[in-house]
């Protein structure tokens, strides 16, 4: 996980939930920034490559965050092969959240792009050879964890904030880019800048009032999200109440019960878990059923682990058919992202009660054999057999991802977003600075501040912006 | 006409055989040809309803032969563009006492570093000027549509306005402007910028008099579109080679580019790789970082047209670096001793001034005080009170209201020398802070640059973790660098390292894999020879 840092210092994160210690790591320039002003160390770097004891505190309110070790890593014997920091801090989501908004407040500091440790060590040449094959699949993974976590954090109130801004900002940029390439030939009035001048105002406002107000209104999700989906009457859920074991949805023989989505958070062998139990897919003429399903496909799409549940009476005896129907199903309802293989879905064949012995067997034994399929476990919510193996096979699937950095956590999310977001408004304040003297650089500004909130919404390229110019002014040959 | 032939198979040519139209003259061989068509490729006219072949009116059609050659023979994608142009009015017929006027420069900049003033003189330039459109002419339009065949309100259309139609369609209850050009400085004919036209002459004439000071005008030529084909840029390498015919350039129009500079620069860079080729030197390339020709030839071959390209400054990364002031620092040196087409008098001064700007920012930063005492050497600078550091005449220099006359007048020894490149180290003092901030980002940038990709990898097949999507898109740009790969659109960061990983790692142990195999063999036979040594 991480936190970055622009052209300068880096910051990551490694670690998740139930940990003992979390190490931030910072690369680049203004690492020995964040280390002078952050520990007490006397003006003076510390011995490179030895782990000291010291307080980390806020460099501006010198409060103490924590007690933790401090490493100091010149370059080039570093990971990155730039200067390189490391705190090893208590793994509470309190701490890192403190220290990773005081590291974003040193000038010079971003979160780091998903990959970009990686990706700068392996353009310094420090990564072997089979490190090096596994850089694609990490870099995918870290990105596909970001782009589960943002597609989460994006989905309700505070994704529309998001979206709503980076639509006026793109608007703004493009307005400025107006003025500065055909204010001479066309006819861009005077009057495009004085409302750009407004925008930036209403936008730099909003974003720090937006910074100030502590994620009030925002629940703290944390923990590993885990979907129980499926076909309507497979047994969803039910099974969400077997695992919670009370009754939080309700559960009828009535196919189409659960409208929306019911969570539960869990413990799990450890583990923090959010559970959801959706509306069962398929189609409909009910729009409110319409809505359900379509709430449950996106819950797909951000779940660090899908619950793909299946009534196992209806599946053909002959197993290769069952795969198949059951392969078919998975790609139906994951993501296009994911791989049915790999280990973000359980396969749960549920009513087994309702099957003759010899076909549970045959399944049981048959469908393991079968490459390409997830993990597969034959329950009966009704009767609780083949309850226990299902926990095993759940809390190590579960356990795998808790181990895995790079899922779940919203608090490294929002620290990243605030450091954007923190950005963002500086860069707007170099819009105000030279707005009179040099509109080149006072639009650099505004594009500084577009791709720092681009690297919570989405990056955006110069084309998006030219076909706004095209659209907004009437621009001749 | 002529016919263009290429010698020998694709993978083996030797060059082109030009054979001029059955007039009977020689064929000409040439081992690198650069090919302008401009508008003529397969060109069509039209004025009105009616079309006719040709690329511009005036001059003789062109065959649809070349396309042919390109499309069928050299496997090459191509694809239509549509452009237009007014009408040329007759001066005498105007009223330019109801514009308004623009006077020129007074001080005209020349546009070569070489010279110090223009040719014209000031006075002897002409001015333009400006009118607009009124809701007649909005009418006219209208009325006309179904008169006039080359208007395309699709989404295949650009995303700006080619025409006064397309102006007036899509932004209609406004006034547009109208810059009323000389043709030339002794020419007798007004270009109407911004009246793009294409319906029949008579209503071309009509519209033109709905605007006042064209109200008694009269049409010399009337306005007319073309339709023309264009080979799809992405087929080209970023030397402006087609990557499946060595020694074929393309430049200008038919690469999907609109506009004279764009044009010009595409001429230059075709030609300097084209006579690379023919002195059999390594092709060059040159960076987005360092120049707008750059920008151009990598936005056309990395990401092709959709539309007829036009250069903006917004699609420059570092345009606060790519300056017209500082054009001479960025590439005379690359094109004297890398490229070979400048010339030593452009370079020596080129050097000259480098020097001079090199001692004239040394000068500035040498010349330090506390900011009290600038404060009263400069006063009403709008320098805060409360700043009380030292600063040097280049911090001096970034502030809005200090100009380098300024600084000069107060330390006349040591700055007054470098008054020649006063504007010049104005600008450099506003931006360097700026620029010096995106040094990182642009040697990211160059270094993908350099990475070049192998032309015959079958991305489809590749042995590396690539999704479908992905090996599409790659098989169907085909980028010449890894810089390119990244900006193309469906790209990811994951398919990017993969991608760079197996080409300069696997290749590099496949090839180290074969030198080994050869040493082996090498030593089988050795030890073979010598298998009667003496005990």
């Amino acid at each position: 996980m991480g936190l970055l840092v622009t052209e300068g210092p880096r910051l990551s994160l490694v670690c998740h939930g139930r940990c003992g210690v979390a190490v931030v790591r910072i690369s680049g320039s203004a690492a020995t920034t964040a280390l002078r002003c952050m520990v007490g160390l006397g003006n003076q770097l510390p011995p490179p490559r030895t782990a000291l004891l010291r307080s980390i505190t806020d460099p501006h309110s010198k409060e103490v965050l924590d007690r933790g070790l401090v490493l100091w890593f010149p370059a080039p014997h570093s990971f990155t092969g730039e200067d390189s920091v490391e705190f090893h801090i208590h793994g509470g989501p309190a701490v890192i959240t403190a220290v990773l908004q005081a590291l974003g407040s040193v000038p010079g500091m971003r979160p780091a792009d998903a990959g970009e440790f990686t990706r700068r060590a392996f353009h310094a040449g420090k990564l072997d050879l089979t490190e090096v094959e596994g850089l694609g699949d990490l870099i995918h993974a870290e990105t596909e964890a970001q782009r589960r976590q943002a597609l989460r954090q994006m989905s309700g109130e505070l994704g529309r904030l998001y979206q709503d801004w980076s639509h006026r900002l793109k608007r703004t940029l493009a307005h400025v880019e107006a003025f500065i390439d055909f204010s001479e030939d066309e006819l861009i009035e005077e009057g495009v800048l004085d409302q750009v001048d407004i925008s930036v105002c209403e936008l730099q406002a909003e974003i720090e009032q937006h910074l100030k107000d502590e994620r009030r209104g925002e629940r703290l999700r944390s923990g590993v999200h885990v979907v129980i989906a499926g076909a309507t009457n497979a047994g969803k859920s039910s099974l969400l109440n077997t695992l919670c074991q009370r009754p939080a949805a309700i559960v009828s023989p009535i196919a189409g019960t659960t409208r929306d989505v019911v969570e539960s958070a869990l413990d799990i062998g450890g583990f923090p878990v959010l559970l959801s139990d959706t509306a069962g897919l398929r189609d409909s003429p009910d729009l409110v059923e319409q809505e359900g399903v379509r709430r449950a496909r996106e819950r797909v799409q951000q779940a660090d682990l899908t619950l793909l549940v299946v009534d196992s009476t209806i599946l053909p005896s002959e197993e290769q058919e069952a795969a198949a129907l059951l392969l078919e199903h998975l790609r139906s309802v994951l993501s296009s992202q994911v791989q049915p293989g790999a280990g973000r879905c359980l396969l749960v064949l549920n009513k087994t009660d309702l099957l003759p012995e010899a076909q549970r067997e045959k399944l049981n034994l048959g469908l393991r054999r079968v490459s390409g399929l997830p993990p597969v476990c034959l329950i009966s919510c009704q009767t609780n057999e083949g309850l226990k193996d299902f926990l095993t096979v759940l809390q190590s699937s579960i356990k795998t991802m808790c181990g895995d950095p790079l899922s779940g956590a919203p608090t490294l999310t929002q620290a990243r977003h605030r450091a954007h977001l923190q950005q963002c408004v500086a860069a707007l304040a170099q819009y105000r600075r030279y707005r009179d003297s040099d509109l080149a650089l006072a639009a650099e500004g505004v594009r500084l501040a577009l791709t720092n909130l681009g690297r919570i919404t989405g990056r955006v390229g110069a084309e998006e912006i030219l076909d706004i110019i095209f659209k907004d002014f009437c621009i001749g040959k | 006409q002529v016919r263009l032939c290429h010698h020998g198979n694709r993978f083996h040519h030797h060059g082109f055989l030009i054979r001029p139209s059955a007039n009977g003259s020689q064929p000409i061989s040439a081992s690198s040809v650069v090919l302008t068509t401009g508008t003529f490729l397969s060109g069509s006219l039209f004025v009105g309803r009616t079309s006719s072949p040709g690329g511009r009116i005036g001059d003789a059609p062109s065959s649809s032969g070349l396309t042919q050659t390109l499309r069928d023979r050299l496997g090459l994608r191509v694809g239509r563009l549509r452009t237009g142009t007014p009408p040329r009015l007759l001066k005498d017929s105007v009223d330019l006492s109801l514009a308004k006027v623009h006077p020129p420069d007074r001080q005209p900049t020349p546009f070569s570093f070489m010279n110090t003033h223009t040719r014209c003189k000031p006075e002897e330039q002409l001015p333009c000027y400006l009118t607009y459109t009124t809701p007649g002419v909005e009418q006219v339009v209208r009325e006309s549509l179904h008169l006039n065949c080359h208007i395309q309100q699709d989404a295949k259309g650009p995303r700006y306005c080619p025409s006064i139609e397309s102006r007036v369609l899509r932004f209609p209850g406004r006034s547009h402007q109208v810059w009323l050009e000389p043709e030339g400085l002794t020419s007798d004919l007004l270009y109407p910028q911004g009246l793009s036209m294409t319906m029949p002459p008579d209503v071309q004439l009509r519209l033109i008099r709905e605007i006042p000071p064209l109200q008694r005008a009269e049409i010399h030529t009337p306005g007319y579109g073309v339709q023309y084909d264009y080979v799809c840029p992405t087929q080209l390498s970023p030397a402006l080679q087609v990557k499946n015919t060595q020694g074929l350039f393309l430049a200008g129009q038919i690469n999907g580019t609109t506009g004279y500079e764009e044009a010009a620069a595409q001429g230059l860079w075709a030609g300097v790789n084209a006579a690379r080729r023919a002195l059999s030197q390594p092709p060059a390339a040159l960076s987005r970082t360092e120049s707008y020709i750059g920008v151009l030839v990598d936005d056309l071959v990395s990401r092709g047209v959709t539309e007829p390209y036009r250069m903006f400054t917004s699609r420059a990364e570092f345009r606060t670096s790519l300056r017209p002031d500082n054009a001479d620092l960025r590439l005379t040196m690359k094109g004297r001793f890398e490229l070979g087409c400048v010339s030593a008098v452009r370079h020596h001064e080129a050097v000259r001034v480098r020097c001079s700007l090199q001692n004239a920012v040394a000068a500035l930063q040498a010349l330090t005080m506390s900011s009290t005492s600038w404060r009263k050497k400069l006063p009403g600078i709008g320098m805060s009170e409360n700043k009380s550091q030292t600063l040097s005449g280049m911090d001096l220099l970034e502030y809005k209201d200090v100009s380098f006359e300024m600084l000069a007048s107060v330390f006349p020894e040591c700055l007054s020398p470098y008054m020649e490149f006063s504007q010049r180290l104005k600008i450099e003092a506003v931006y360097k802070p700026h620029n010096d901030q995106n040094r990182s980002e642009i040697k990211r940038i160059q270094s993908e640059e350099n990475m070049s990709l192998p032309q015959d990898i079958d991305y489809l097949t590749l042995p590396v973790s690539l999704s479908q999507e992905v090996r599409e898109i790659l098989d169907r740009f085909r980028p010449s660098t890894l810089g390119a790969a990244t900006r193309l659109q469906g790209m990811t960061p994951a398919a990017i390292a993969n991608l760079f990983n197996y080409v300069h790692f696997t290749r590099r142990r496949e090839s180290r894999r074969k030198q080994v195999d050869l040493e082996e063999e090498r030593g089988e036979e050795l030890c073979k020879t010598n298998a009667s040594l003496p005990q």
